[in-house]
């Protein structure tokens, strides 16, 4: 991020925010994660079917969930912002492995590069690099 | 969460964090409630002056920002739909029923603290101006 404030005393009021994303199929979108380095921690199944998973990927945590109604790809009102600590590499892995991954991008904020991918439900991810 | 445990893999993980951005109408408005969960403005575009139309907010009370709650807000260009979002937000509370009572006492609309099995310990649901649904739910030793 940022321009930090002075650290309060006390402790923080939340320890963590974990985005749950809304899947039309929670195997195949874990399929895809896989691809980018999560893997599955805990998940739930009904008569079968996946309907919820947590992935971990180092301290990275992502929740998905089945979605009860169709998925709109065109209409999604957030993105995920992914941080590597080799971004260039990253992309590579992710290129070499059938991954459709979209050009780097060096703009102010990420001097170091981010390139863009979308998940199979059509969420927008960018991974930018860390620190 | 995690108590299924695949292997994992060995060797660095490739990636540090995720972090959500959402879109929302008014990015004051939206910082001004977040500040109530303990969240305050980290960097924002522009810096100074203007109305903000993007935002980064964190902990500042996390031993360490960027392992703690983070969160970016941008200004949509489209209409926000609440009620149609294809997202929602866990937060994971230190302390569940004080956080809870901080946000009645400031006149924010919170549920009842449920138990659900998954979470023995407890969460409430509430949402943010824009209509994201956030989970509260008490920090544990399987949780963040």
């Amino acid at each position: 991020m940022a321009e930090s404030g002075e650290a309060l005393s006390g402790s923080a009021p939340l320890a963590g925010l974990v985005p749950m994303i809304y899947a039309s199929d929670v195997q195949r979108s874990i399929e895809f994660y896989r691809h980018l380095g999560f893997a599955v921690n805990n998940k739930v199944e009904d008569k079968g079917t996946l309907t919820w998973a947590w992935l971990q990927n180092g301290k990275a945590s992502l929740m998905l969930a089945r979605s009860a109604r169709p998925m709109n790809s065109g209409a999604q009102d957030f993105m995920l912002y992914m941080y590597s600590p080799d971004v260039a590499q990253y992309r590579a892995e992710l290129e070499a492995k059938g991954i459709k991954v979209g050009p780097m991008q060096y703009p102010f904020y990420s001097p170091r590069g981010e390139f863009r991918i979308e998940d199979p439900d059509g969420f927008t991810l960018f991974v930018s690099h860390a620190d | 969460m995690a108590t299924q445990a695949e292997k994992a893999e060995t060797g660095r993980a490739p990636i540090n964090a995720v972090v959500a951005m959402v879109h929302v109408a008014n990015a004051e408005r939206s910082v001004e409630f977040y500040r109530r969960l303990g969240f305050e403005v980290g960097n924002s575009v522009p810096r100074q002056g203007g109305p903000m139309h993007w935002a980064w907010l964190y902990q500042p009370k996390a031993p360490d920002w960027k392992t703690g709650a983070n969160l970016m807000l941008t200004v949509g260009q489209e209409d926000i739909r609440p009620g149609s979002h294809s997202v929602l937000f866990y937060l994971y509370a230190a302390n569940l029923v004080e956080i809870r009572n901080q946000l009645l006492a400031q006149g924010i609309e919170v549920g009842e603290i449920c138990y659900p099995g998954y979470l023995p310990e407890g969460e409430f649901r509430t949402s943010d101006p824009d209509g994201y649904t956030l989970m509260i739910a008490q920090a544990g030793k399987e949780t963040p």
